[in-house]
Parts: C-alpha cells; sequence; structure tokens
C-alpha cells in the first residue's frame, strides 16, 4: 500500500515534469512516423527497472548504455566495412545506418525515460532537473517543427501555422529541419558565450499553439515546484501558509520586472548581461545570510521550584 | 542556514536559465521569465527568512520550570517550558528541549508552536532519570523554517537547569532490609576475639587486685574450695574501617541506555556499606579518578553512606583512572587498617606493567574487583555482530585475567566479578575478611 505521502509526491512530480510530458505527448504522433524499430525500449527499460531486484535497480540503465553503444560500433563497423565482410548476419536487427533516423529516435524517445524517472524520483531537486532536461531536448523537437514548414511546404506537417515551403527538401524534410535545428542552437551557444548576444533564434519562434502549451504547462510545473517544497517537510516542520505567500509574491512581480528590463534592453544586446548581474548579486545575497553558527537568544529565563 | 536542497534547486534553475537563453531569450521569452521568477522566489524566501521571521523568532522569550532539583533514578519530573512572544507580529517554529540521554522523556519537549502576538504558550513534559550524576537540562533549541522549506534559522538558549541524581530506594534494597537472612549473613561476624571493654561474654580468669570489683563472678566464688575469686571477661568490641573505592574514571561510563558500570558499582557499594553498618563496622567511600579526589571518612552511621549518595549525584565519571594511582591514594588518606574493596572498569582498571610497586603496595586489606565488561555491551540483534561481541570479549577476558593474576602478586585479592554479582561477591569477601580478622 503506498504511502499518501508518495502519492502526493507522485502528482507533484508529475506536475513539475508537465512541459515536457505535454511536448512529448504532442510531438509523439509525429515522431512515431520517424522512430525506428527499437524505440519500444525506451518505454520499457524504465518500467521494467521497477522490477528489477533493488540491488540491481542502479545498473539498467549503464548497461542499456552499453547495449546501444555496443549496437552503434556494429552499425559504424558495417558502415565502414561493408556488409559482406562483417562474419555475422545482423540484418535483422540493424536496418539502417546509423544517421539521422538513429540520432533522431534515441534523441526525442529518451525524453519517455527522463519523465519517467522524474516523476518517480524522491529528490525534489532531481525531478526538477529532469524537467529541465526533457525539456531541452523537446523544445529542441518543438523548435524543428517550428522550422519544418520552411523544409517540407505548407501542406505536408501537421504541426505547421502556415510557412513557406522549401520544395527542394520535401522527401525528408522534417528530419532535415531537425538537423538543422541542432546546428542553429549550436551556433546560438557559440555566439552566447563568444559575443553574448544571438540572432540566429529569431527564425525559431514558435508557433502560438505551442506557446499557449509551453504557458500553461510551465504554470502548471511552477505550482507542482511549490506544491512540492511545502509537502515535502513533515507537518512538524511545516510553516504557516503566509510565510510562503510573500516570497512567491516577490519572485512573481520580480520575474516580470526583470524579464520586461531584459526586453527593453533587447536593442542594446546587454539583455544577457542584466539578467547575470541581477541574478548575481541576488545569489551572493543569498549566500552570505547563510551562516553555519547557531544563534543565540539573550532573553532567556529559568528558574527551578514547584509551579502549582 | 541553506539546505544542500536549496543549493541544488539554485544549480538547476540557473541550469535551466541558461537553457532558455540558448532556445532565445526573445523566442521562448516564457522560459525566461519562468526561471527567473523560480530564482527570485527562492532567493527571496531565504532573505526573508532571514530578514523577518528569523528576527521575530529571535525574540522569544522561554523559561523552564522544574518541579526540583534532586530527584532519584525513576522519580517522575515535571518540567514547563513557558514561550512568550513579546513582539507584535505572530510567530511560528520548532522547538527542542535538550535533554541528556540519562532521562526517560515523555510529553511535548519537543514539537511545533505557534504563538500570537503578545501571548505565551505552555509546554509540558516530564522526565524519568535512569542513571545516577549530576545533569544539565538544556539548552532549549528553537528552529525557524523558511516558506519553501528550503532553509533554516537555528537559536539556542544557552542557559540550563541543573538537577542532581541519586540511587533510587529500590536498588539500594539493603537500606530498609530487615530479613533475617541479611542478619544472620553477616551481624556478629567477629571470629577472632578478644578479652577487653565490650559487651558480649568471652570467658573467666582468675582475680587479680587491679580487677573492677564489678565483674566479679560470684557465683563461681569458692568454685574449687580454697576461696577462690575470678572475674569475668569481655569480648573486645572490633570495628574495623571497610572503604568502598570506585573507580570514577569516563571508562566507568561505559554501557549503554541507563546500563552504566559507574551505577552499578554505586549501588552495590552502597549495598555493601548498608550491610557493612548492621554488623557495626565503620564505612567509607573513596570516589577516584585523574579528576575526582574524593574521600568520605568511616562512619559507624549512615551519614557517611548518605554524604556519598549526595556526592555521585553531582558529579559524573571523568579523567582516567590506574592501579597505582589509587592506591597510592588510598595510602595517603586512609591512615588506619582497613579492609579496602576497589571497583575498576576494564577500561583503565587493568594491570599494565608500568606501575611501580612501592605504589601498589598499600599495607591495607585490599580487595580489587575488576568489572566483567560483558553486561554494559549490548547484544546486537545479527548473529554475525553477536559473533564479533563474543570474540571481543574473548579478548577482553584474556587481558582481565592477565591483570588479575599480576595484581594478586602483590597480595591484593583480585578478580573480575560480573555486574550482577558485585554485591555478593563483596560480602563473601567481607565475611572472609572479618573471619580472618582482617583489617582489624
Amino acid at each position: 500500500m503506498m504511502d499518501r505521502n508518495r502519492i502526493y509526491q507522485l502528482i507533484f512530480n508529475f506536475m513539475i515534469m508537465f512541459p515536457p510530458i505535454a511536448m512529448f505527448a504532442y510531438a509523439a504522433p509525429m515522431e512515431f512516423q520517424y522512430w525506428l524499430w527499437f524505440w519500444p525500449f525506451f518505454i520499457i527499460v524504465p518500467v521494467a527497472k521497477f522490477f528489477v531486484p533493488e540491488r540491481f535497480q542502479s545498473s539498467v540503465y549503464p548497461l542499456v548504455l552499453m547495449v546501444v553503444l555496443i549496437y552503434m560500433a556494429v552499425g559504424f563497423i558495417r558502415q565502414a566495412t561493408g556488409y559482406s565482410y562483417f562474419p555475422v548476419n545482423l540484418d535483422n536487427f540493424t536496418t539502417s545506418y546509423i544517421g539521422i533516423n538513429f540520432f533522431f529516435t534515441i534523441g526525442t524517445a529518451v525524453v519517455f525515460p527522463i519523465c519517467f524517472e522524474g516523476v518517480m524520483t524522491k529528490n525534489v531537486q532531481r525531478s526538477l532537473a529532469y524537467m529541465v532536461w526533457a525539456s531541452a531536448l523537446t523544445i529542441y523537437f518543438i523548435t524543428a517543427v517550428a522550422i519544418s514548414p520552411y523544409f517540407t511546404g505548407a501542406s505536408s506537417s501537421s504541426f505547421n501555422s502556415g510557412g513557406i515551403g522549401l520544395p527542394l527538401l520535401k522527401a525528408s524534410g522534417f528530419l532535415y529541419a531537425y538537423e538543422i535545428t541542432g546546428d542553429l542552437i549550436y551556433i546560438n551557444i557559440y555566439l552566447l558565450i563568444t559575443q553574448g548576444y544571438e540572432f540566429i533564434t529569431l527564425i525559431l519562434k514558435p508557433s502560438p499553439t505551442i506557446m499557449n502549451l509551453l504557458i500553461v504547462s510551465f504554470i502548471i510545473s511552477l505550482m507542482g515546484f511549490i506544491l512540492r517544497l511545502r509537502f515535502s517537510n513533515t507537518p512538524s516542520h511545516r510553516p504557516p501558509l503566509e510565510v510562503m505567500a510573500y516570497p512567491l509574491l516577490i519572485g512573481g512581480v520580480g520575474g516580470v520586472a526583470v524579464t520586461l528590463l531584459v526586453t527593453q534592453l533587447q536593442s542594446t544586446y546587454y539583455g544577457f548581461l542584466v539578467i547575470t548581474l541581477i541574478l548575481l548579486v541576488l545569489t551572493i545575497y543569498t549566500k552570505s545570510l547563510d551562516r553555519k553558527s547557531i544563534n543565540e537568544i539573550k532573553i532567556t529565563d529559568d528558574d527551578v521550584g514547584n509551579t502549582s | 542556514m541553506m539546505k544542500k536542497r536549496a543549493y541544488g534547486i539554485l544549480t538547476v534553475l540557473y541550469g535551466g536559465l541558461f537553457e532558455s537563453f540558448i532556445y532565445g531569450l526573445y523566442g521562448y521569452q516564457v522560459l525566461t521569465y519562468i526561471f527567473i521568477a523560480m530564482i527570485i522566489t527562492v532567493c527571496s524566501d531565504i532573505i526573508l527568512l532571514h530578514a523577518f521571521n528569523g528576527k521575530t523568532v529571535s525574540m522569544v522569550r522561554v523559561k523552564r520550570y522544574m518541579a526540583r532539583e534532586e530527584m532519584k533514578k525513576g522519580d517522575k519530573i515535571r518540567v514547563e517550558l513557558t514561550f512568550t512572544n513579546p513582539t507584535s507580529r505572530n510567530m511560528s517554529f520548532y522547538y527542542f528541549d535538550m535533554i541528556p540521554d540519562a532521562f526517560e522523556i515523555s510529553g511535548d519537549f519537543e514539537g511545533k508552536i505557534s504563538i500570537a502576538a503578545g501571548k505565551s504558550e505552555k509546554k509540558v513534559y516530564y522526565i524519568v532519570p535512569g542513571i545516577i550524576g549530576k545533569y544539565s537540562l538544556g539548552p532549549v533549541k528553537v528552529i525557524v523554517s523558511d516558506g519553501l522549506g528550503l532553509a533554516f534559522q537555528s537559536f539556542s538558549i544557552e542557559k540550563y537547569s541543573h538537577s542532581k541524581v541519586g540511587p533510587s530506594s529500590d536498588e539500594v534494597f539493603m537500606e530498609r532490609s530487615e530479613r533475617m537472612s541479611n542478619m544472620v549473613f553477616t551481624t556478629g561476624v567477629h571470629f577472632s576475639r578478644r578479652a577487653g571493654q565490650g559487651y558480649d561474654f568471652f570467658g573467666l580468669r582468675a582475680y587479680n587486685e587491679t580487677d573492677d570489683m564489678r565483674h566479679v563472678a560470684w557465683n563461681r566464688f569458692n568454685m574449687y574450695g580454697n576461696d577462690d575469686l575470678f572475674a569475668k571477661e569481655w569480648e573486645e568490641d572490633r570495628q574495623i574501617d571497610v572503604i568502598f573505592c570506585i573507580d570514577y574514571s569516563i571508562g566507568s561510563n561505559s554501557g549503554f541506555g541507563v546500563t552504566r558500570m559507574f551505577d552499578a558499582m554505586v549501588a552495590s557499594a552502597m549495598n555493601s556499606a548498608y550491610a557493612v553498618l548492621k554488623n557495626s563496622d565503620k564505612v567509607g567511600f573513596i570516589i577516584y579518578s585523574t579528576v575526582h579526589n574524593i574521600y568520605i571518612p568511616p562512619s559507624s552511621r549512615k551519614d557517611s553512606i548518605d554524604r556519598f549518595g549526595r556526592t555521585v549525584s553531582s558529579i559524573r565519571p571523568d579523567g582516567s583512572f590506574s592501579l597505582d594511582g589509587v592506591n597510592s591514594f588510598i595510602k595517603k588518606v586512609v591512615k588506619k587498617n582497613a579492609m579496602v574493596f576497589v571497583y575498576s572498569s576494564p577500561s583503565y582498571g587493568k594491570f599494565t606493567g608500568k606501575e611501580v610497586s612501592t605504589d601498589i603496595y598499600t599495607g591495607k586489606q585490599e580487595y580489587y574487583y575488576i568489572l566483567n565488561p560483558d553486561a554494559f555491551y549490548p547484544v546486537p540483534d545479527s548473529e554475525s555482530l553477536r559473533v564479533y561481541r563474543r570474540g571481543i570479549l574473548s579478548n577482553e577476558f584474556q587481558d582481565i585475567r592477565k591483570s588479575v593474576n599480576s595484581i594478586r602478586s602483590f597480595g591484593i585479592n583480585a578478580r573480575m566479578v560480573a555486574r550482577n554479582k558485585i554485591f555478593s561477591t563483596t560480602m563473601t569477601d567481607y565475611i572472609t575478611g572479618r573471619e580472618g580478622n582482617r583489617g582489624a
């Protein structure tokens, strides 16, 4: 029988993980068209992990990773040497080259185990980390969907919100879009680190449908995060609700203020610098308050005697 | 103090913010907003704790009332904690009164408390002491947490209530025991008799001029028909001094829970002392370690035992102990011949070989008991740990046996004694010693 706290934990974890879960569910029908045959393993492995004896559970993912690496090694050797020279006939298993399809399958299907682990974990920061990680992968995919009309044409994608098609790449256009999105993101990171600004992403702007999905799902995630923190304390250590209200108010208003400020600074390329400085000062101040020493209460009184 | 979780969350949130930058601040503004808002929420939560809630709670006033300071083992003592909120804001925190493990605690010694502005809140709990000695109750720890449970501030009231715990009446059963077996056990054990001043009849001898006429045995006058007189002789009342010496080093603090070596030594010494007192001998005590050098001179009344009880209730085992150290101390303070029972712990009481023989030799009738450590190690649940425990004890026993043999070579009656045999062994040795007129 599951503990009541554990049930709360699972519900709040699910709320925290809601953005990647929602985006994964939104994108899964399209992903399904391009996934290779081994995608069910990404669903089976994390679920099966819970039926493995506890002492072996930590070995499941490393084992799967080793199998994937061996599979890749076999694939690359086959590509390098040619089919005829390979001693074992593995045609039934390696149906394709280690190419974009393979990496697309891994890069998108891996979201399921990450989300699953994020929901099942007992640690709030781990759940949050899984959310950030899974969001990175799903937003990558969603971004690819956003620019895919440029490569596939207006009518070929159900996700398209009306773009200009490039008929030249129409045959396997979505996977090209996926690959190019990756390249654009790498360029973005390069520019962000070396120049301190970015411009490539202007073309990665998602459709309003995806934006709405993102906003709603991240609000749910934020609620889940707050509730998870609140209920992770034992009732005896849980402060009154009013104590929690002020930081939330400050966080909400502060977030809006900083974001607006940064938007205003968009033209000056100082947006990231301003955010970094504001958050750095805030974090250093927070850390400076963190003292390990135990404070003494000065006003004390002590008495021994019969109180009746 | 920030919890590890707060650091973890902030790290993840900064990672998320960086991710939102990668995907383009202007494309996915919502991501940036969400992560900035979360970072500010977490930071402001911790800042507010230190700036407001922590400062408010630091103003709390606490009063501790303890029903009485002196108590006996097993007594149930009521303790009251009164928290007063002198501020104009409500406060809520977690409190914990730090009480030594020598006490069993029941009631509200810890918990969550909310106090309205200007009000007071009273919490009551009970303590039952389980070990003798002097203990301090306190400090009261007050912990205030932030709204999201990411940090806390802890305050401490560094003032203590002291309690002195003496042996319980149940343990010192010889004090009130009037059973016939106890009387037979000890009373009147004076085997090596000598004529002198006393109350018991010793014998007759021929009268001489210096004898008091009151002692003439008139019913034996002319017993042989030549008008000779006989005088009655009385058995000399030979009171001996019995000293109980307790090893009060930190080694005697061995044990677990409320089972402690020094506790067993004190209870056995007090019981033996009452039995010896009933046999009209004098009883004194020595509490010895490098920290405690307490000598309670022998007395034929109960006052020395009472003083011993009061003394042990106001000290705790401390320092180290050695065979030559204690014997030098005995030699120094006990001037008359006496029967000395030394109760030592295996930690320091063993013979090391470094002792100087002149320090060991006291000239007293000494009985040296090294306590068997078996009863003072908890028995683990797992069989493998029990085997391990037996191995440790086996080595310990070998060492103690070697020490006992070495100590015996100095003319000291040494032995290893189990916890529940201290009293009976002491009494057996006392009676045997009395028969041989040792210590007289």
